[in-house]
């Protein structure tokens, strides 16, 4: 999939395509990005669930529901993400090419999309009461069910503790107590001035005729196109700290399995060739099926089923995360201490190396084969504000030397460890 | 061995298959633009298999719970103590595998080196390696799975909603086992499953992306031998009564709201090919209609607040089990359950409507579309598929000349009170 230039539809609103004939459907995207500051958070989580009950044609969650089944399935979602210190609010429509069937929607498309985005069903200058009310609901409830799934809620406490009165540490999905300020008139205010300051990335993926994807988008969209100040998206990566005292908190839960994670800061610069040093790391250390933590931790040592590294490159940081018997954490725990010593040391085969080259290639090779990978990475590399292609990408990684991985082993910092324990299992 | 050739014009489209002198059946699907690469290499053994009839014997054996899934961990491990996912990591495949009721399969995806892939794929599945020592290493690994899955609610919420349903199909149990079953499990029962299920005749291989067919029949020729077939294993009838076991199955574990399913029974097993694929799409639009996002239904149930955003539906169709279902979160399971049954007879009585019918089918056909996006959506699909006997290709078709007389009587049938379950988690007290 090739990225073309992107083209300013006004100051602060642009589009890019990304243009392929290998699949059966299009998508067309537009992200609003916001920082991600706790004042915000919760509103901004809030408003995709708002503004999927209805709009001015199409009032009832039925009407809209109607409307998309008919474009083949068009599926309309909307929601935020963080990445790096980040939130942002995406809307996205994903539909069947008009070559596979006897009629042509992409325009019906794009029009429900402007529909979703610019009329949203309002009264008195607000969104409809009903919905706010009962999203904030849905939305409590949602925050409150993290715990539903441990490995997530250990994640995402891990994650609060290690950022703690950073942005990235807030919960992405906002804050119960939050919302009882939060009503139909300030949601309402707060997306249109979203709307109108926010910087704005379009993408259309797929196979279109750009001329006509521009021009109803500009159709469309001509009152969002509005030019527009925007201050460069900035995330403070997770940087080394002198005489770090490593944060230990053990939580304990009626769960059968224990879940342990562990955060490391590790300050590379995303852009720069040390982190690709570290994603070869991360990769021969925990990243993959043939991993020393794998293999060790689990295979030799029967300890966890899972056990993985993760790097978040916009905020500079790995994550360890494993799930294990209760009383075997001092196990765990040293075996992967362990063998990061042996990262460190350069306690690693030349096979090691270039599987981990191998296994990145083909992971870059997954996302250029999904359209919604592809949009995440460009999504990803344009708050970064680098230009660089996946496959260029790719071939840099191609020539991390060993002397670069052990250089990156030795970088990051433990700073973090949590403990989800498990004492009793599950009543039956 | 020959390849015949199968073609859609409609989704542009191409299947390439044949039988293997083995018995192995073969499916390439050549895709150009892609990337990667896929294999999956499949065999009809799943957690529904549990008496083996060995084949050319008398002998009937009771399987342990979870033994396929045991056997499928267990098939990468190696002879000289290394795993078959370090010899794709050299190639830079990303392997993997999974166990269903009925069906194990062995998968990679690659960018490129597909046929020394294609090599290590059929090499280590047809070489099983058991010690004492490496199943009882195995045994603390499947065991943390397990216990995984004991602390997921969703899962818990599936096998109880199966509990209630069925009372001798093994469908019932937790594909895993548990950690008492799994401890039966020796060496030696490993390799009867091994020497029975696994036999190229009950074995399927599917290809798909750039492929050079007569490269690919060279890796086979080598791996898979006539002298491993075995033939179609003879597996006992599972004999269902119609009747569900319990009305209602009730968990407690530590969530913040009830989660529910609320699952029908299918009653009618043994149906394969287009029968099963017509069966298959019926109960897809019927679920749509009566569940989907656009219902009625889903739009009231909302606005009061009883259901929210995690709702959701879907059938799962299959030769040897079956069942429709409804789930999400709900302050009050009981109700969402009365509600269900409600709808269902209104709809009966008020009987189905043409446009909502439309509408259903055009979803299907959408998703259709959607699944030949990825090769390894390409491949999961239609191995399934050929193991049901069915032409993948004729999906769309099926789809719209399904009628409405025809939707009606799938009704009638499948959705009745007395073959629901309701199946809940609730939060733990206090």
């Amino acid at each position: 999939m090739n990225i073309t230039e992107k083209t300013e539809l006004s100051k602060g609103v642009n589009l890019r395509f990304l243009k392929t004939e290998k699949f059966k459907t299009n998508m067309i995207s537009l992200v609003l990005r916001l920082p991600l500051c706790r004042e915000t958070v919760t509103r901004a989580a809030l408003l995709p669930r708002v503004l999927k009950r209805g709009t001015q044609n199409y009032p009832t969650l039925s009407d809209i529901s109607k409307k998309a089944e008919e474009l083949y399935g068009a599926t309309v979602s909307a929601s935020t993400v963080k990445k790096g210190d980040n939130q942002l609010l995406a809307f996205s429509v994903h539909f069947v090419s008009d070559s596979f069937i006897s009629e042509t929607i992409t325009e019906e498309v794009v029009k429900l999309l402007a529909e979703f985005v610019l009329h949203p069903k309002t009264c008195d200058g607000g969104f409809d009461t009903e919905f706010v009310e009962q999203e904030k609901e849905n939305a409590k409830n949602f925050i409150e069910g993290l715990i539903n799934d441990k490995k997530a809620y250990a994640a995402a406490k891990c994650n609060e503790i290690m950022f703690e009165g950073d942005p990235y540490g807030i919960y992405e999905y906002g804050y119960v107590e939050d919302l009882k300020d939060i009503n139909e008139k300030n949601l309402y205010d707060f997306y249109k001035e979203l709307l109108k300051k926010s910087q704005i990335e379009i993408f259309a993926s797929g196979s279109f005729d750009e001329g006509l994807i521009k021009a109803t988008m500009q159709a469309e969209f001509g009152t969002l196109l509005e030019d527009r100040e925007v201050p460069p998206a900035k995330t403070v990566l997770a940087a080394i700290e002198e005489n770090i005292k490593v944060k230990r908190v053990t939580e304990e839960m009626p769960t059968s399995q224990s879940k342990l994670v562990m955060g490391f800061n590790c300050g590379v610069n995303p852009v720069s060739k040390d982190y690709f040093g570290l994603m070869m790391f991360s990769c021969v250390f925990g990243g993959s099926p043939f991993s020393k933590l794998f293999n060790n931790v689990r295979e030799k040592l029967s300890l966890a089923y899972y056990v993985f590294s993760a790097l978040d490159r916009q905020k500079g940081y790995m994550k360890i995360s494993a799930g294990i018997e209760a009383s075997k954490f001092d196990d765990a725990y040293n075996e992967i201490m362990l063998q990061l010593d042996k990262m460190k040391k350069g306690d690693f085969t030349d096979d090691e190396i270039t599987s981990a080259k191998k296994y990145l290639a083909t992971s870059f090779g997954s996302v250029k084969d999904s359209m919604g990978s592809t949009e995440d990475f460009y999504m990803g590399q344009i708050l970064l504000d680098n230009d660089e292609t996946i496959d260029r990408l790719c071939e840099s990684i191609s020539h991390i030397t060993r002397d670069e991985i052990i250089k990156a082993a030795n970088t990051v910092q433990l700073d973090t460890v949590y403990f989800l324990k498990g004492v009793g299992g599950n009543e039956a | 061995m020959k390849l015949d050739t199968l073609k859609t014009s409609v989704l542009k489209e191409t299947i390439l298959h044949g039988v293997h002198e083995s018995g192995l059946r073969v499916f390439i699907i050549p895709k150009k633009g892609f990337c990667k690469y896929y294999a999956i290499y499949g065999t009809e053994y799943g957690s529904l298999d549990n008496v083996l009839k060995v084949p050319g014997s008398q002998e009937t054996i009771n399987l342990p719970d979870g033994i396929a899934h045991f056997l499928e961990h267990k098939l990468f491990e190696e002879e000289d103590g290394g795993n078959a996912f370090d010899r794709f990591a050299l190639t830079g495949a990303s392997s993997n595998a999974f166990t269903s009721f009925d069906m194990t399969a062995y998968l990679y995806s690659c960018t490129d080196s597909f046929y020394e892939n294609l090599d290590i794929l059929l090499d280590f599945v047809n070489h099983p390696y058991f010690t004492d020592e490496n199943v009882s290493k195995e045994q603390g690994i499947i065991g943390q799975e397990i216990k995984m899955y004991d602390d997921d609610p969703g899962w818990r919420l599936f096998f109880n909603m199966l509990q209630g349903m069925f009372h001798n199909n093994p469908v019932k149990t937790d594909i895993a086992g548990t950690v008492e079953s799994i401890s039966h499990i020796t060496p030696q029962l490993l390799y009867k499953c091994c020497d029975a299920y696994y036999n190229p005749s009950n074995m399927f291989l599917v290809l798909v992306g750039d492929i050079d067919g007569e490269k690919a029949i060279e890796c086979i020729d080598r791996h898979v031998s006539a002298e491993k077939d075995r033939g179609r294993i003879d597996r006992p009838q599972i004999n269902e009564p119609e009747t569900v076991v319990e009305k209602k199955v009730t968990q407690k574990m530590s969530v913040s709201k009830p989660l529910f399913l609320i699952g029908f029974k299918e009653t009618e097993q043994g149906v394969d090919g287009r029968e099963l694929l017509k069966k298959q799409i019926m109960t897809q639009i019927l679920v749509e209609v009566l569940f989907g996002k656009s219902s009625e239904f889903f739009m009231s149930l909302y606005s009061e607040g009883l259901i929210d955003g995690s709702f959701d539906k879907d059938s799962e169709i299959e030769k040897k089990y079956g069942f429709s279902s409804v789930t999400g979160e709900s302050k009050d399971p009981d109700e969402v359950y009365k509600r269900v049954i409600a709808h269902i007879e209104n709809v009966k009585k008020a009987g189905l409507n043409d446009a909502d019918i439309s509408r259903a089918k055009r979803i299907l056909i959408g998703k259709n579309l959607r699944a030949y996006n990825s090769v390894e959506n390409i491949g999961n699909n239609f191995i399934r598929c050929f193991m049901n006997n069915i032409n993948p290709f004729e999906f769309r078709q099926t789809a719209e000349d399904i009628k409405k007389s025809e939707l009606e009587a799938r009704l009638l049938q499948h959705f009745t009170e007395d073959k629901a379950v309701l199946s809940v988690i609730e939060p733990l007290e206090g």
